[in-house]
């Protein structure tokens, strides 16, 4: 379909060669992999586990940095259900061996990467795992996922796990004992947390026990959208509050409001707004959460393993094809930063809210 | 001494709370568990020592760097704890600014006593880089390049490196998860034979099987390289005739000189050279034994190379001392049968234990005095740039991408 391009006058087309070029644009949260055009064929190249690298998709992007959260809930290549250590490490191999056979992606470790990439007109490319679960109970496995390049993990997926409890649960419980241990040795070997899809007690617990800020990767705000996908204020204040960052979310029908029930840049960009607006411009980015594919296919054939139907019910809202302006990581990374423009975001403001935040807490915990 | 400048004290797993986080062990000291010996050079040799160190970029084909406890009856608790501690102190003490490190290899019974298990490398593996990651001396290796920064900026380039292939079991896209968390050097089979091929011990070496000619296959077209210091003969001679690359090995001595099945028969090395491939020199004790040194020391272990030099040329050789930080011969007892050692020295002339190797009783030792021993010997410049790393470099070029 044709892409979609936040459109600019003239000097607006200007500033944006100048942002680009000054400001370090990261992506909190994508899965820049492409998927096969038939849905269909979608289970066997997941299990697989030979993801393909949107190389080409990925240079075209404004992106100087992506953390790519890998196959997460698809990763299905021994068990539908998912979430199988030996799993986990054969995507996170599988997809390191091919990055490290070119030169335009760099596997992240550090923040310099970061930098370099930007320098030399490359990407860095940072794995995350959006929850912890193939870990069960044993500590060293973050150590492990350390050693292998994992730089950031989710606490539970939407489904609970032996850290705590997951969004799509209906009761209230928070993190557990060894959720607490786990924690506390991410701390240590400054690995970075991201709760993303943590029930909220769980979030909640999650912020006081760390001692080191967090982020909450890929969400949006429940107060505009009344579904548990999205977290209430309260959690996202207390992120910030320990200087946290909270990056917007936009995989199909999670970021949608009353003033735009059809999901596109315009919902996803209200949710920003209301958010920078309760915590402050300093805590604020961009985990848009697309793949190069049919999202909305996937989440149909892969609904129940990923609690689509839990996490999306509340209001009635229109059903998309595919989030217009969003549809994939470099169109979603054209479209952000065209809208904050097009909205007279100062050099400053886009700066923090386009990389600079997420730095600023990598700093701290990396 | 420091020869590493780039060394700033780096413990391992400083991140973490020795004792609390993972348990206490007393290790043995680095480099004065045993009178250390230092090879005497004379005042010119000395200075032509120093020039030689500060110009080649020299090489471990082959070791394991890491403490050991004290008392080595620990030993199997300390390896099922899957937390070796890397040698950071001792190794910015040697004229390293290479090292392969070949982590627990048959020693790694952190789930099964029988070791070489899938989950269990990748435990081994991704713990070590995870410390790795905390520290700024050794950098992982991953292209030539890597070899080279290292040697410029005073650092040290650390290869991961697995001696066998069992944990692959018949999963050939296992050698790309391997690459991807950066092992550059695989051994085809240990001393056991595994579903690739048959290993030194086997009786019934029937070559290389399907599996390992598609593993084969694939490392080449990965980039990852070949070790066969373990491996049998026969499979040997197959790995080498089906890899498009040259292959290593990278820890052995000749058979020719001492008769025991862990070494290389003339035909075998002759075979590698022939592709162009490099042969290291083993020292791990009672190995590079020799008629003339029968108490296992550096002089035997030097007759071994210069035999093989003589054999295939001086563009064909290195060093893989395979030494550790610890016991080396109580690790042996220990471990006996994962380390197939009685097999290894059948068919040998008598000889008597040594409580541990003169001369190369550590990764770093035998790196001060191997290189001590090329001067002493009035090898040239370029004789030594070749076989403390040239060589191997060389290969490399050819093999990883």
């Amino acid at each position: 379909m044709a892409p979609y391009l936040v459109s600019l006058n003239a000097e607006e087309e200007a500033r944006l060669a100048g942002i680009l070029h000054e400001h370090v644009i990261i992506s909190l949260h994508e899965h820049p992999t492409i998927t096969p055009v038939d849905v269909n064929e979608l289970m066997a190249y997941e299990r697989e586990g030979r993801e393909a690298t949107a190389f080409e998709g990925l240079a075209h992007s404004y992106l100087d940095a992506v953390f790519d959260n890998m196959m997460d809930g698809t990763c299905v290549i021994s068990s539908k259900a998912g979430w199988k250590w030996l799993d986990v490490i054969h995507d996170i191999g599988m997809r390191s061996c091919d990055i490290a056979h070119q030169d335009f992606i760099i596997k992240g470790h550090s923040l310099e990467d970061i930098f370099r990439a930007k320098r030399e007109g490359k990407i860095a490319w940072f794995i995350s795992v959006e929850s912890a679960t193939m870990i069960e109970n044993e500590l060293d496995r973050i150590e492990i996922l350390y050693g292998l390049g994992v730089r950031m993990m989710g606490i539970t997926y939407s489904e609970s796990n032996s850290l705590g409890y997951g969004l799509k649960e209906k009761s209230s419980g928070g993190l557990t004992t060894f959720g607490k241990a786990a924690v506390e040795r991410m701390n240590k070997i400054g690995m970075a947390i991201d709760v993303s899809h943590t029930g909220d007690q769980t979030a909640r617990d999650v912020i006081e026990t760390s001692n080191k800020p967090i982020f909450i990767s890929h969400i949006g705000a429940r107060n505009l959208w009344n579904i548990q996908r999205l977290k209430p204020d309260d959690v996202l204040k207390a992120c910030a509050d320990k200087g946290g960052v909270i990056g917007i979310e936009a995989a199909p029908h999670t970021t949608i409001t009353k003033k735009h029930t059809r999901h596109g840049i315009e919902s996803f960009m209200e949710h920003f707004e209301y958010i920078k607006d309760l915590v402050g411009i300093e805590h604020v980015t961009f985990g848009p959460d697309t793949l190069y594919g049919d999202h909305v296919g996937l989440h149909g054939l892969f609904s129940k393993s990923m609690s689509i139907a839990e996490n999306t019910a509340g209001a009635d809202f229109e059903h998309v094809p595919y989030v217009e302006g969003l549809e994939n990581p470099t169109e979603a990374s054209w479209n952000i930063v065209r809208w904050l423009i097009k909205h007279g975001y100062s050099d400053e403001d886009m700066s923090k809210v386009l990389g600079g935040n997420t730095v600023r807490l990598l700093r701290e915990v990396w | 001494m420091t020869l590493k400048k780039a060394y700033d004290g780096y413990k391992a797993y400083s991140y973490l709370e020795e004792g609390v986080d993972y348990p206490y062990f007393k290790y043995s000291s680095a480099t004065e568990r045993v009178e250390p010996y230092l090879l005497p050079l004379n005042e010119t040799q000395e200075k032509r020592l120093l020039e030689v160190v500060d110009k080649s970029i020299i090489i471990s084909l082959h070791d394991h760097p890491v403490y050991f406890p004290e008392d080595m009856k620990q030993v199997f608790e300390y390896n099922r704890e899957g937390r070796q501690i890397a040698a950071y102190e001792a190794l910015s003490k040697s004229y390293l600014d290479v090292v392969f490190d070949n982590l627990m290899d048959g020693t790694n019974t952190i789930g099964s006593k029988n070791g070489w298990k899938w989950n269990d490398v990748l435990h081994d593996l991704g713990i070590r880089l995870c410390d790795l990651a905390h520290q700024n001396f050794i950098i992982r290796a991953e292209k030539v390049e890597d070899l080279y920064r290292a040697h410029k900026e005073g650092k040290m380039a650390l290869v991961p490196t697995i001696e066998g292939a069992a944990m692959l079991e018949n999963e050939v896209d296992r050698v790309e998860i391997l690459y991807g968390f950066g092992v550059r050097l695989m051994g085809i089979t240990y001393s056991e034979g595994n579903s690739l091929g048959a290993g030194l011990k086997e009786k019934n070496d029937g070559g290389l099987m399907a599996q390992g000619y598609k593993v084969v296959e694939r490392m080449n077209k990965v980039g990852m390289a070949i070790d066969c210091s373990h491996v049998g003969d026969n499979t040997t001679i197959d790995v080498i005739e089906a890899s498009k690359h040259p292959i290593f090995m990278s820890h052995c001595g000749a058979r020719q000189i001492w008769n025991t099945r862990r070494l290389k028969p003339d035909h075998v090395i002759k075979a590698c050279a022939a592709k162009g491939g490099v042969i290291g020199i083993e020292a791990a004790p009672h190995t590079t034994l020799t008629v003339n040194n029968l108490d296992h020391n550096i002089e035997g272990f030097m007759e071994h190379f210069e035999y093989i030099k003589d054999l295939v040329g001086i563009d064909f050789v290195a060093f893989g001392p395979d030494t550790l930080y610890g016991d080396h011969v109580a690790l042996h007892h220990a471990f006996a049968s994962h380390l197939s050692i009685q097999s290894a020295h059948e068919g040998t002339a008598h000889f008597d234990e040594v409580p541990y190797v003169k001369g190369l009783e550590n990764p770093t030792e035998a790196s001060l005095n191997i290189v001590r021993w090329l001067v002493k010997h009035n090898y040239s410049d370029e004789d030594i740039a070749k076989v403390v790393g040239g060589n191997v470099i060389r290969v490399l070029e050819e093999v990883w991408v």
